[in-house]
């Protein structure tokens, strides 16, 4: 447990520290209206929606998804469903060769699902997030995001032998960041 | 675990054909790329011979309808030949029955109408073998005939959309029911065939 407290502080620590070492001027980056399309990640399969705010400073990122613990692995058949929310700030824009574009983004946000622990009951999740998006923004208005997210949240379920509630940190919340998301998106 | 291995190993190759550099000129060019989607097994074919606890001989032939979902995910590296057509090899992992997860080698080949790195329809076919492990006597052979349409999203990159009947022969160990109760045991069986009909939902990226 203090094992997994140290590594959601330090990856929330790491990502703060990049969002606010990187001053972007906010006209200066495009950022996209709003993209809508699907996710895919080892985590689950889903939709994912980004929406900029009024000024275009800041992206609204939401994800609903299909979570996939304990399913690919054989352990289970049912599925979870997972919602997530994301405030993100533009880090840096580049212009690529062939009229694309490259943008990176982080940001906080909060998760909440009716999911899967490892080697746990479905039970329910609620806690926060942290991600970092890359994205490969295309002349024909489609989008490839790839992103690593970690998030620190608590889990409420039945425990596997004596079947009364237990609440419990919601490991695969910070396990599982190794597993990347890819996001394909049309963008206006 | 083999499929952390599996998605690890696809990526490493997806960063090395990114790297490379693209000609459209050449006429044979090495391409690849990473597929996964979703399976939708819907009919067995079955064939098992055994004995049963009194010696007698039980032949069970049939087909049925059986839904079950799964999965697959696999890299492709392989020839772009003429703009056209390219053959590959594909590594992967894949569910084709209930709780039967396997790792799959298999080559394929494809044609495109408008051209390799154009928005165009495209069709293929693939033929390979799979298992569970490497210690399984008689590998899984399966089949693809499949239809896409690809969308080219920079003179590198272009992403796919396709939709495949495949065909696998499987092989069980044991004879068991819908509830996983075995019914036979591999020292009773003398025959145990099976052939999964299934329908690939997929979206690839390709370089």
């Amino acid at each position: 447990m203090a094992r997994n407290i140290h590594i959601f502080a330090l990856t929330v620590l790491a990502v703060s520290a990049l969002v606010s070492s990187v001053t972007v001027n906010a006209q200066t980056f495009e950022l996209p209206k709003f993209s809508v399309g699907t996710f895919h990640s080892a985590k689950g399969f889903g939709v994912s929606v980004d929406l900029s705010n009024y000024d275009s400073a800041h992206l609204n990122s939401f994800a609903l998804f299909l979570d996939m613990q304990s399913i690919l692995d054989g352990q289970s058949s049912s599925p979870g469903i997972r919602a997530r929310y994301n405030y993100n700030h533009p880090l840096c824009s580049k212009d690529l060769k062939n009229g694309d574009k490259f943008q990176l983004y982080a940001g906080p946000g909060i998760t909440f699902g009716y999911v899967r622990d490892l080697n746990s009951r479905v039970g329910l999740m609620c806690g926060v997030s942290g991600e970092i998006v890359g994205t490969f923004m295309f002349e024909n208005h489609l989008s490839l995001s790839l992103a690593l997210e970690a998030s620190a949240a608590f889990h409420l379920r039945e425990d596997n032998n004596i079947g009364v509630l237990d609440f419990k940190f919601f490991q695969a919340g910070l396990v599982n960041l190794y597993q990347p998301e890819l996001r394909i998106q049309y963008y206006w | 675990m083999k499929i952390k291995y599996v998605i690890s190993a696809v990526i490493l190759l997806l960063t090395a054909q990114f790297l490379s550099a693209r000609n459209p000129e050449r006429k044979v060019e090495i391409t690849g790329g990473l597929e996964w989607g979703y399976t939708a097994t819907f009919y067995q074919n079955h064939n098992y011979i055994f004995y049963d606890e009194e010696g007698m001989r039980v032949d069970i032939v049939g087909g049925a309808f059986d839904y079950v979902s799964n999965g697959h995910i696999l890299g492709r590296l392989g020839l772009r030949f003429f703009n056209r057509a390219d053959f590959t090899f594909n590594f992967g992992y894949s569910g084709i029955q209930d709780a039967r997860r396997i790792l799959t080698y298999s080559l394929r080949t494809g044609y495109y109408y408008k051209g390799y790195r154009n928005n165009g329809i495209f069709n293929f076919i693939e033929g390979g073998v799979g298992g569970a492990s490497t210690f399984e006597s008689l590998p899984i052979v399966f089949g693809k005939l499949g239809a896409g349409y690809r969308i080219k999203l920079n003179k590198d990159l272009s992403l796919d959309a396709i939709i495949s009947y495949q065909i696998a022969g499987d092989h069980p160990k044991n004879l068991e029911d819908k509830d996983h109760n075995v019914i036979a045991y591999y020292h009773q069986l003398r025959r145990s065939d099976i052939f999964n009909s299934a329908l690939n939902f997929s979206i690839a990226l390709n370089f």
